[in-house]
């Protein structure tokens, strides 16, 4: 489980045991009559020693022969002085030779005590601070202001550790010497680690672009089902909502929306260009670096204005094999339950509600009647189980390396009914033979799941069902299924949770193949062709079992029929990459230049079936339904051809340059317009290698400042074929046929039933971002901060074209269809984004805290509707309107509750004409009172909405921290988002007061008893207190979230090896999301699912839920 | 040795680099706009289509199901014209049919009853415009048999003629649109129906008398006797238009005439006749019969997966159980009256009430879904369900004939039949001054059919005592049958204050918010006002 990186460090360790120099260095003299200071003299400049003695002791005017045919030095000097008095003592370089009796004291003397220098062994600056450890002991010490030391060990077997933050360790036997001097090699991580960008890697300290790293160590610590989820609060500038839902990926998304359609990043995995991750283990990742500003995403980013998350998988290492096995386990529950009224509780309430609109109560209980207590949540809530199993073996030689995975996940959720399984294989390897290198990273993955049936939340029914209503109705007259439903004593429009989890059921299974294999060839020194063939293909089929139960839909709809729905879908993509590469060093210059073309092809095909009443119960085949209800089927593809170049140019290590230029053609726009280029430019100044600097570098290790700008294309929103004027077959709903001749049958017909635009062209983004990386105090705190501002033009928006023109096609929805994709919208995004970490020692405890926070504004600048807004897909909600941000809650505001007629009375406005109006006529005492916002003297969706919130937090936080000690591991991490609102929808059902709902335990509604300032009267039937979507329902999102909490346990490295077959062997236990901090009153605030245009609203959506794991991970 | 490997090795390099390099650039700009020109595999695209004569039918195909669907005779034409007249009215929940029937449109401009016909006639219009334009451009030329794209050709021109001849009785502006590219000029009333007329007068030269020569299967669609009628029906409407205060009265004359013409033409085809029993028109055992003109098929099935059928009885039927009518469309309660007026020769019920009405007859024991009126009001459980209007819609639903009303009824709605024709001769000889006896023997006819006696046309000789009867003869004749607006409109009565009095007090409350001078248009969508050039929203709305 060790996260290897990729090294490009050259040279040799400067640093070496040097008692073992005497005796290893060997040299070759063949001296005949001369002095011994002139062997003395021969050795100096053949080796690295020098000789130090006092004159007056030591005669080196002897004149001896030397015959030595690279001899160990040792030996040498051995022969030299055997017949003297002189014995010589070894110090690091230096010998010193005394007389016999004098050297003894030497020895002795200098045995205990030994001093020395610690330098960065990249620029040879003294380090403070270092500790000097001696081993086995708890003495020690740190160097000082000078990088100087000192220290008294026990004897020569002694061995000293020198660790520093951000530098290697090292450890030195002291043997002979009394001075140790150190260069500490410079912790590759932190400053050569090497990220993968397009078409390439670069050395981190070298980006220019905003790229953000995932520490995937940490990242993986945290068991999780998929990318999404573990990308949460990991890298500033990336939000990330998590749901519970077996098998459904996290939404993601990335500096904000990038373009009025709803689509997540690019996923890069492997050079393979993905639109999601789906099918990636995240056992199998290696790095994932997440690109966020044009220049970043220039190689791809005429793909995705939504930016671009890059991620490599795990390669083999040089070595002999190992193998890795891990096994995860874990236990799911929803995490927080909502106290809801029981039944005595909802009678009372129901009754009053009948009551108070003068109406007889339907529900009183007859004597002797037992009412069921059901308590909903406890039905449909179970305690969810995961299993994720793990088996890796890799290796390799110094010119193949090969990594085999497989991988098993399974979970079902804390919904009882639906599940998810999982099974992973893998196959990377590299083969390398002179200039030529091949390679191939290839996945399969088969997935079976029952998929939560979303057709209404269960996640609100398990809450709004009256507690009245039995799970199982045995006395439920059809017979079919036999689940409770309301009826004319209770009447609830809502589902059964139970009834519908368990009588739909909703089987997905998906076989995908992800690959690529590439070849690379060196021509010269410095110059790379690699050539790369991508394949994505996958198969999927869905077969939704829909069995005829008794089960009241949320109307007033009982299902009476069986129905099969049966669909299969393919889908292919298929990637060629040339590339050429040219990286050469002259001097003090280093540049990259990168030139390519790139061909993708995507294709997809689609059919299903529909059928009602199966011939044979329980048997569910197409071949078996007894009427044929409906099918359908289409292909699609998609192509896109583009040509890349990047030019990096590097000087001194401290101005840095980069050109990105990409243009794309693709197959969704006409010829007109079918090209468009993408140019990025960005410069890095390493300010902290300028000489000016020199002064602060012993505090302030690095300092690099970033400025890029660049534009970026997409063409996500379009369909395939939009800018086709196309002859339509099908027509709309009610088809395009007529009826004719004396039998009147059926004449099919065809038409061009829509308009197209041939002119449609790339959406544009524009990036502004200006950002700067530091590290001071040794390195101990790093991090960085960006400043960025993107302006997404041309976005593709359908404007209505009038239905004159003949394009209204849709009958049902009249104006679907009469529209035009029309490169018309406008919108910005900018915001800071700042990450800060430090990692220190202290004694044996290595920890490390870190933080990162986010702050966006979005502002949409042109929208393209006749009314200059767009209202969200959910009723008057949210409105998305020019001049502010997406999705915006506009509401109606509560204004209290009337607590008696005078306020009824006294609640008027004077109008224009100067009458005075009561607002609200029909209101009673109890009832909320709304604002008149346009004080028309009523109270009115289309007069009284007023802005109330944006579901876009003011800013999102991550903060983790993690500590070892010996072979104790502790995780943590947090994450959070301030200032946003929620529409809670859930509560809007529960809090109706319409006598259909079950409601929260701690609603006191109003009663002129116990009057409420917050919560109205309950009222049968609609009525004005839940007409209107109101600010009531509308809620503070913001929350703190304990995400991750692990503790683990590494057995010493004495005891694996003890086992001979084990090299290391770790245990953890851990927990998600296991406190969140909130006021929210609903499941949980993180919310997936929703469209642009109606964000931050609840519904119900599965909530992410809290976990608990044990696991070990064993490497062979 | 050593000098000669290192230098072949040094050449090998650079023929490897050379050629790598020209075949990755080869490679590179080799790939040529072609590859990114994908065709889309599931529709035809405009540009490669319209090569075979198929293409042609079956664009004509798709022109005709715009009369299958809910924005046209699917739905909204019956419910408009009726609730608009003084026909019907709406006891609906969804507010906007109400707000149809009582001239309150202004507030629901998006409802579906304002804009699924204007949708759908342009819709309409669209489909005949490419006919006519790739007719034009390839479509005349690859057709062997000329007689044939003529005909196709006829009958996009009537379609065309019939989207305007609504448009004009409905939102009486918009524009005139007569190519599938261009944006057309915004007209009105007058300027669309005699876009109307010409567009039939086209149609009439190209349509033939009678599709059976052409086989079997062609039966029902549009003919030169259908082209006749409706400009017969379109000039009566001019001729109306011109008589309207402040209009030059002058011109009606010609129009007149015009109709006059076409109607005498219609019967010198000789193939129409009055069915033997009124209710034939109306139910799905005799369609396509030979009283019969225009005609619009509707299937009670499935095809596809979709419903085929109109949903006119479900909105304006029986509304019983939940298994008959919703309440959006009621007949008002004069109309019995009407009926009531006159029995038969021998003194029976005009048979032509039970068609057209269901009303709580004593001892009627017509089953009506399955229940007769008394069996329906004692089998409600509350109030809501019991039948408590004088009188409910009967013609063209399944109310006598299955065992319930769905949304794809497959009764025809016959758009002109002879007898209206009858009664438009007799109304068009009254304009001109003619010989009125020969106008009531055109009345006599129809009445002959029903059992009724014969007016004496004695009775009748002047223009308003015949006009009068004209009124009455085309309500009991054509009640329902979406004509009363137009004869409204004609007649003149919805330019007069006072006769729309008499009829908010007398017959139809929701003329009491009828504006004159407004009302007689329909609002157009309002968001077709910003979104098409030139096109101003009818006044008053």
């Amino acid at each position: 489980m060790k996260i290897t990186f990729v090294l490009l460090i050259a040279g040799v360790l400067q640093s070496f045991a040097v008692s073992s120099y005497s005796q290893s260095a060997r040299i070759s003299l063949y001296l005949k009559n001369v002095t011994i200071e002139e062997v003395l003299n021969q050795i100096e400049s053949k080796s690295d020693f020098y000789f130090f003695f006092n004159q007056k002791l030591i005669d080196v005017n002897r004149r001896v022969d030397v015959e030595a045919d690279n001899l160990p030095i040792a030996d040498i000097l051995n022969n030299l002085f055997r017949d003297s008095n002189i014995e010589y003592v070894v110090y690091d370089r230096q010998i010193i030779l005394a007389p016999k009796e004098a050297a003894g004291e030497i020895k002795n003397s200098q045995q205990h005590k030994v001093t020395g220098l610690v330098r960065d062994a990249s620029n040879s600056e003294p380090l403070i601070g270092v500790n000097i450890q001696i081993d086995g002991t708890l003495q020690g010490t740190t160097t000082d202001m000078n990088g100087n030391y000192s220290i008294v060990v026990p004897g020569p077997a002694a061995v000293l550790t020198f660790s520093f933050v951000g530098f290697i360790t090292q450890k030195i036997e002291v043997g002979d010497r009394v001075t140790i001097d150190v260069n500490l090699e410079p912790d590759v991580k932190s400053l050569d680690e090497v990220v993968v960008i397009g078409y390439g890697v670069q050395k981190k300290k070298d980006l220019t672009g905003s790229v953000g790293i995932v520490n995937v160590e940490e990242m993986k610590k945290v068991k999780v089902s998929g990318v999404g989820e573990a990308l949460q609060g990991q890298v500033a500038g990336v939000s990330v909502q998590t749901n519970g839902d077996p098998g459904r990926m996290a939404d993601v998304r990335i500096r904000g929306v990038g373009s009025f359609s709803n689509v997540g990043p690019l996923y890069v995995i492997d050079g393979l260009i993905l639109n999601d991750a789906n099918h990636l283990n995240p056992s199998d990742i290696e790095s994932i670096q997440i690109l966020k500003d044009a220049s970043a995403t220039a190689l791809y980013g005429s793909q995705n204005a939504n930016e671009v998350i890059i991620i490599t998988t795990m390669k083999g290492q040089e070595g002999p094999m190992k193998i890795d096995f891990s096994g995860n386990f874990g236990l799911q529950e929803i995490g927080r339950t909502i106290d809801m009224m029981n039944t005595e509780q909802f009678l009372y309430y129901n009754q009053l509600s009948y009551t108070n609109a003068g109406r007889e109560w339907p529900g009183r209980p007859e004597p002797g009647e037992v009412i069921p207590n059901t308590d909903w949540q406890k039905a449909i809530f179970e305690m969810g189980r995961i299993s994720d199993l793990n088996l890796s073996a890799s290796g390799g030689s110094a010119n193949t390396k090969y990594m085999l995975g497989a991988g098993y996940y399974s979970q079902d959720g804390v919904l009882e009914g639906p599940w998810y399984k999982r099974y992973t294989f893998r196959i990377n390897s590299e083969g390398k033979r002179g200039i030529i290198t091949f390679g191939e990273n290839i996945s399969l993955i088969h997935t079976d799941q029952k998929l939560t049936n979303l057709w209404t939340s269960s996640f609100t029914n398990a809450l709004s069902m009256p507690p009245v209503i039995p799970v199982y109705d045995p006395n439920e007259p059809s017979g079919r299924g036999g689940y409770g439903y309301g009826n004319g004593k209770y009447e609830t429009y809502n589902t059964n949770p139970v009834a519908l989890q368990q009588s739909i059921n909703d089987r997905q299974a998906h076989n995908r193949l992800v690959g690529n294999l590439y070849a690379e060839l060196e021509i010269l020194k410095g110059l790379k062709y690699k050539a790369n063939f991508g394949i994505d293909f996958w198969l999927g089929s869905r077969k939704q079992m829909d069995e005829a139960v008794t089960m009241r839909y949320a109307s007033t709809q009982i299902k009476f029929n069986d129905k099969l729905w049966q669909n299969t879908e393919e889908r292919m993509s298929l990637l060629m990459e040339h590339t050429l590469n040219y990286n050469r060093q002259f001097g003090e210059h280093t540049i990259e230049v990168l030139a390519g073309f790139t061909l993708q092809d995507n294709k997809f095909k689609y059919m299903a079936n529909e059928g009602y009443n199966q011939k044979v119960d329980g048997k569910w085949q197409i071949d078996l339904v007894g009427e044929q209800f409906n099918m359908w089927g289409s292909e699609q593809e998609n192509r896109l051809l583009s040509y890349l170049g990047r030019i990096n140019y590097n000087f001194r290590d401290k101005y840095l340059v980069q050109f990105n230029i990409r243009r794309d053609g693709s197959s969704k726009f006409g010829e007109k317009n079918r090209w468009g280029n993408f140019p990025s430019a960005s410069f890095g100044w390493r300010v902290s290698n300028e000489p000016f600097f020199e002064a602060i570098r012993g505090t302030m290790n690095d300092f690099k400042l970033r400025i890029s700008y660049g534009v970026i294309g997409d063409m996500q929103a379009l369909g395939n074929y939009d800018y086709i004027p196309s002859v339509d077959f099908s027509g709309p709903y009610q088809g395009l046929y007529s009826f004719f001749g004396i039998d009147q049958i059926a004449n099919e017909g065809a038409i061009l039933t829509q308009r197209a635009n041939p002119y449609l062209k790339w959406e544009t983004k524009t990036t502004l971002n200006v950002g700067f990386d530091y590290a001071f105090l040794q390195n101990r705190i790093s991090g960085s901060f960006e400043w960025f501002n993107s302006v997404s033009s041309d976005l593709l928006v359908r404007l209505p074209i009038s239905l004159a023109t003949g394009v209204g096609i849709d009958d049902v929805n009249y104006y679907a269809g009469s529209s035009l994709w029309t490169n018309y919208g406008e919108m910005e995004n900018k915001g800071i984004e700042f990450s800060i970490a430090w990692r220190d020692k202290k004694g044996e405890v290595n920890y490390s805290i870190g933080a990162n926070l986010t702050s966006l504004q979005n502002k949409v600048l042109k929208l393209g509707t006749s009314e200059g807004y767009r209202e969200g897909d959910y009723g008057q909600v949210n409105r998305t309107q020019e001049g502010r941000s997406v999705s915006d809650f506009y509401l109606i505001k509560m204004n209290g509750i009337f607590q008696n007629w005078d306020e009824v009375f006294a609640y008027t406005a004077t109008l224009n004409d100067g009458t005075v109006a009561l607002i609200q006529p029909d209101a009673h005492p109890g009832d909320v009172r709304y604002e008149d916002f346009n004080h028309d003297g009523k109270i009115d969706l289309a007069g009284d909405r007023q802005w109330v919130g944006s579901p876009i937090p003011k800013f999102e936080f991550g903060f983790n921290a993690s500590a070892d000690y010996k072979g104790f591991d502790f995780t943590m991490f947090w994450t959070g988002r301030y200032g946003n609102k929620i529409f809670n929808g859930q509560r809007q059902t529960l809090e109706a007061m319409d006598a259909p709902n079950n409601m929260p335990a701690d609603l006191k509604p109003w009663t002129a008893e116990n009057p409420s300032t917050t919560t109205p009267r309950p009222l049968f039937g609609p009525n004005d207190n839940v007409l209107f979507q109101s600010d009531r329902w509308l809620e503070d999102g913001s929350f703190l979230t304990l995400k991750n909490l692990q503790f683990g346990y590494n057995l010493s490295t004495a005891l694996v090896t003890k086992m001979k077959f084990l090299s290391g062997f770790r245990i953890f236990i851990s927990g998600q999301n296991l406190v969140t901090i909130t006021k929210y009153k609903g499941y949980n605030p993180e919310l997936t699912g929703n469209g642009v245009f109606e964000q931050g609203c609840d519904w119900g959506q599965y909530p992410p839920v809290r976990t608990y794991m044990v696991g070990f991970q064993m490497t062979l | 040795m050593r000098m000669v490997k290192s230098y072949r090795f040094y050449n090998m390099k650079k023929i490897i680099l050379n050629t790598l390099v020209s075949a990755f650039l080869m490679l590179g700009f080799s790939c040529s706009e072609d590859y990114l020109d994908l065709k889309d595999p599931n529709r035809a695209s405009a540009d490669t289509y319209w090569q075979h004569e198929d293409d042609y039918r079956l664009a004509i195909n798709a022109a005709y199901s715009c009369f299958r669907l809910p924005g046209y005779f699917g739905r909204w034409y019956h419910a408009d014209m009726i609730l608009r007249g003084d026909e019907g009215w709406s006891k609906s929940p969804a507010p906007h049919w109400i707000a149809i029937a009582t001239f309150n449109t202004s507030s629901y401009s998006s409802s579906e009853g304002v804009v699924q016909p204007w949708l759908m006639l342009y819709r309409q219009i669209f489909y005949c415009n490419q006919v006519f334009d790739y007719m034009n451009e390839r479509g005349y030329d690859l057709f062997e048999d000329k007689g044939e794209a003529d005909r196709l050709i006829g009958q996009a021109y009537f379609m065309r003629g019939f989207s305007y001849w609504y448009l004009a009785g409905t939102y009486a502006k918009g524009p005139r649109q007569v190519n599938s590219t261009d944006n057309g000029e915004v007209i009105e009333q007058e300027e669309i129906y005699k876009q109307a007329i010409s567009d039939f007068q086209e149609a009439e030269k190209l349509l033939p008398v009678d599709w059976t020569d052409f086989g079997s299967a062609e039966k029902g669609k549009v003919t030169a006797g259908a082209a006749k009628a409706m400009i017969a029906k379109t000039a009566m409407q001019l001729a109306g238009y011109y008589k309207r205060p402040g209009n030059d009265a002058s011109q009606a004359t010609a129009y007149w005439q015009q109709a006059k013409t076409k109607m005498d033409e219609i019967e010198a085809l000789n193939i129409y006749s009055l069915v033997p029993d009124f209710r034939d028109n109306f139910t799905e055992f005799d369609e396509l019969n030979e009283e019969s003109i225009f005609e619009i098929i509707f299937r009670d099935e499935i095809y596809n997966g979709k419903e085929v059928g109109t949903q006119r009885g479900k909105f304006i039927g029986f509304p019983v159980g939940g298994i008959g009518a919703w309440h959006d469309v009621y007949a008002r309660a004069w109309l019995l009256d009407e009926f009531q007026k006159e029995v038969t020769a021998d003194g029976k019920e005009d048979p032509r009430l039970p068609v057209t009405l269901i009303w709580n007859k004593p001892g009627d024991t017509t089953k009506y879904y399955g229940k007769t009126w008394t069996q329906w009001n004692a089998a409600a459980t509350s109030e809501a369900d019991k039948l408590t209007q004088v009188c409910y819609w009967n013609k063209y639903t399944n109310a006598e004939y299955k065992a319930s009303e769905d949304y794809k009824n497959g009764i025809n709605f016959r758009v002109v039949r002879l007898a209206d024709i009858y009664l438009m001769q007799a109304e068009v000889i009254n304009e001109l001054n003619g010989d009125r006896n020969v106008a009531v023997e055109y009345i006599n006819k129809v009445r002959r059919r029903s059992g009724m006696a014969d007016l004496n046309p004695a009775g009748f000789n002047t223009y308003a005592a015949l006009i009068e009867q004209i009124k009455h003869e085309r309500l009991v004749e054509l009640c329902g049958e979406c004509t009363r607006w137009y004869d409204l409109d004609r007649w003149g009565t919805l330019f007069n204050q006072e006769e729309i009095n008499w009829l908010a007090l007398n017959r139809d409350e929701d003329f009491s918010t009828f504006k004159i001078g407004v009302s007689h248009r329909f609002i157009i969508p309002n968001s077709e006002i910003s979104l098409y050039p030139g096109l101003t929203q009818n006044e008053g709305y």
